[in-house]
């Protein structure tokens, strides 16, 4: 059976489901690499100049380990997934810096998704000429397409009731729907990030435990709805270009807004060019309602690091809720 | 009305003097210096380029300088440049200075970027205001057809420090030619200048291209001057990206100039195969187009923290193994000092030229 190697970075926490539905369905074994590990940034960091931020380092470390088991890559590049944004630069020139930097490589299965050329067909688009390379069926890809959708929607639910990334992903494999047990009790802190930082459990692994096992309950970005989200920016003096900066900042101000969290923790990589200003963004419009700790990542992490920092930040939380 | 622009190579030089004469009052602070830096760094987010800090930096100085209204044309992504505006106005108007922040929807459109100089300016003729911004346009690209001719006859001068002091003279001239017979008298005076210059014949000198982000490509407050460093070594200096040629792409004022994004993303291809925003296309193309035409090295020029040019370096150090060309990868922050750039230049000349020597 041919075999489609798909690395687990990047965007590979916002739309596997879609990616796993889509090529099973088309008969295609699908093989994701291992999850992260220390292993995978060193891999990754030798590869690429130390200014590129550790996102892209993992990810770089999971094609190596993945490309000699695989017969094809799928490395898409993702340029824009609404028609008024932008993703990253380094995702737009992701297959490029693929293809320069690592050697013998599998065929990349490489097509690109412009809405804001191709307008919303576009990723539509992208699948059918993915799927072509396996199909001459058309309506077969197109059927793929659907289920996979059918999923990556199943999936939004279970990320939007508070799952995380590993638990939406195994629900979103039945068709029943469970509600998340009740945290009415605990105190709620939002996390802001992209989804490469708060669904990968290497990263997020440490703070989440920390902040969970002092009995506070974390939100991610995906809990709000894109209503939510565009409301949140909607007072923004120039709408934001960047998907995931409109994500990061109307969710902030969304979460401000709706009153439901006591501190916002912010996770974002050494010189992310986009997240120095949605930072800002953020700081400009809700510091003075909302504590908010930001958490720097860069390939030197160490999880105790952080810890001292989460603590006196949870402990301000906690005397502030005290106080009211 | 005050107006000021933040410094960007020898804009000032095009627009200032016709801005001047339409009635518009401009406030120059002075060339950014280490304090304009320091006071960008200060205020700026930590992981902001370095274009952002000097402009922020220069901003102050110009509201300082009783400034009120600050051009700063804005842009649609990817790259962080068309989100300045927005972050520089809120930082700002934190710190107290309460002025007008003039950014047009998109800087590309020729209508909206008119809309924006009509209000910014205080211009009432739309067609005036349509010849002034095509005039402030073709004094910029005979200003840099200036440096051009500087760059390419400084390696075969006679006379020490003839060609700084013709080109100074050439600058000065174009600065003041005020209509178009003006300046074309002035272009040839220039040429005539530079033609009768004594010149060194059999001299081959070496061919270094610089590439990179526009902004420390041109201006001298972000690249310690390192393209007059190099052309007062002997070197001739190419540029990627030139501010002419990046309008001209844009608002086509120069009918017989090919698109140079068009020409550097056909060099591009075999690399990188979609602009992914800022000048990356650029970088990789003309790195590309200039290995295969006859280049000694190339030099690569961006700000910490910049997207699209990372994009690019890490492309380019493909190109730089399968078209065996020497690159020299330069990122520039606000700790980047004048000393160290010079030591890597030197470094990386000795290395061109025992190159040279070895073919």
């Amino acid at each position: 059976m041919t075999k489609v190697g798909i690395p687990r970075g990047l965007l590979f926490y916002r739309y596997f489901p879609l990616w796993e539905t889509f090529f099973e369905a088309l008969g295609i074994e699908v093989v994701v690499s291992a999850p992260t590990s220390e292993e995978t940034i060193r891999k990754g960091s030798k590869l690429l100049p130390g200014d590129l931020c550790l996102p892209v380092k993992i990810y770089f470390g999971h094609i190596e380990s993945l490309r000699e088991k695989v017969d094809f890559l799928f490395v898409p590049r993702y340029i824009s997934i609404e028609p008024d944004a932008y993703m990253c630069p380094k995702l737009i020139g992701l297959p490029d810096m693929v293809l320069s930097t690592i050697d013998s490589l599998p065929p990349l299965i490489d097509f690109s998704i412009h809405c804001k050329a191709e307008g919303t067909k576009a990723e539509e688009l992208f699948y059918l000429q993915a799927g072509k390379i396996f199909s001459k069926n058309k309506e077969r890809v197109g059927k793929a397409y659907w289920m996979g959708m059918e999923r990556q929607s199943r999936f939004r639910t279970f990320l939007q009731r508070g799952f995380f990334f590993e638990e939406a992903l195994e629900l979103s494999r039945s068709s029943d729907i469970p509600e998340r047990q009740n945290e009415d009790g605990k105190i709620k802190l939002g996390i802001i990030g992209r989804p490469y930082y708060t669904h990968d459990p290497f990263l997020r692994r440490s703070i989440v435990e920390q902040v969970e096992g002092k009995g506070y309950h974390l939100l991610t970005t995906e809990v709000l709805s894109d209503q939510d989200i565009e409301r949140g920016i909607e007072k923004l003096r120039k709408k934001i270009y960047w998907s995931f900066g409109k994500e990061l900042v109307g969710s902030a101000i969304g979460f401000a807004q709706n009153g439901s969290i006591q501190g916002l923790i912010n996770l974002a990589s050494f010189g992310c060019g986009q997240d120095s200003f949605n930072f800002e963004m953020i700081q400009f419009t809700i510091k003075e309602k909302i504590p908010i700790l930001s958490l720097i990542f860069d390939e030197h992490l160490s999880a105790v690091g952080f810890s001292t920092r989460i603590e006196a930040f949870l402990e301000m939380i906690a005397r502030g809720v005290g106080q009211r | 009305m005050k107006l000021s622009v933040p410094y960007l190579g020898m804009l000032h030089k095009a627009y200032g003097p016709v801005l001047r004469n339409a009635g518009v009052e401009i406030v120059l602070p002075p060339r950014p210096t280490k304090r304009t830096l320091d006071l960008g760094t200060k205020h700026a987010p930590e992981f902001a380029c370095l274009p952002f800090k000097i402009t922020l930096g220069s901003m102050i100085e110009a509201l300082e300088l009783g400034a009120d209204t600050i051009f700063m044309p804005g842009g649609w992504g990817p790259c962080r440049f068309g989100y300045f505006d927005v972050i520089q106005e809120q930082i700002l108007k934190d710190l107290g200075y309460s002025f007008t922040m003039g950014s047009a929807k998109n800087p590309d459109d020729l209508s909206d970027m008119l809309d924006l100089m009509q209000r910014i300016a205080g211009l009432k003729s739309r067609i005036g205001l349509y010849k002034l911004f095509f005039f402030v346009l073709v004094r910029l690209s005979f200003l840099d057809w200036a440096l051009k001719k500087y760059f390419h006859i400084k390696p075969y001068e006679v006379v020490p420090d003839e060609t700084d002091r013709i080109f100074e003279r050439a600058i000065h001239l174009i600065e003041n030619s005020l209509s178009f017979p003006q300046l074309l008298k002035s272009a040839s005076i220039i040429s005539f200048w530079f033609r009768r210059m004594g010149k060194r014949n059999g001299t081959n000198p070496l061919r270094v291209v610089m590439v990179g982000e526009l902004f420390t490509l041109l201006d001298p407050s972000a690249n310690m001057e390192m393209d007059m460093r190099l052309a007062h070594k002997g070197i001739e200096v190419l540029k990627s990206v030139w501010l002419s040629d990046y309008l001209n792409d844009r608002f086509r004022f120069k009918p017989f100039r090919r698109n140079q994004f068009k020409f550097s993303s056909r060099y591009a291809r075999p690399y990188l195969r979609f602009h992914s925003g800022g000048e990356s296309i650029e970088s990789v193309g003309k790195t590309v187009y200039f290995a295969k035409n006859g280049v000694d090295g190339v030099i690569h020029i961006f700000p910490f923290t910049c997207m699209p040019e990372l994009v690019a370096q890490t492309i380019l150090t493909k190109v730089q193994k399968d078209l065996d060309i020497p690159i020299l990868t330069l990122i520039i922050d606000e700790h980047t000092a004048a000393g160290g750039v010079e030591t890597r230049l030197e470094a990386f000349v000795d290395l061109l030229e025992r190159r040279r020597k070895r073919r």
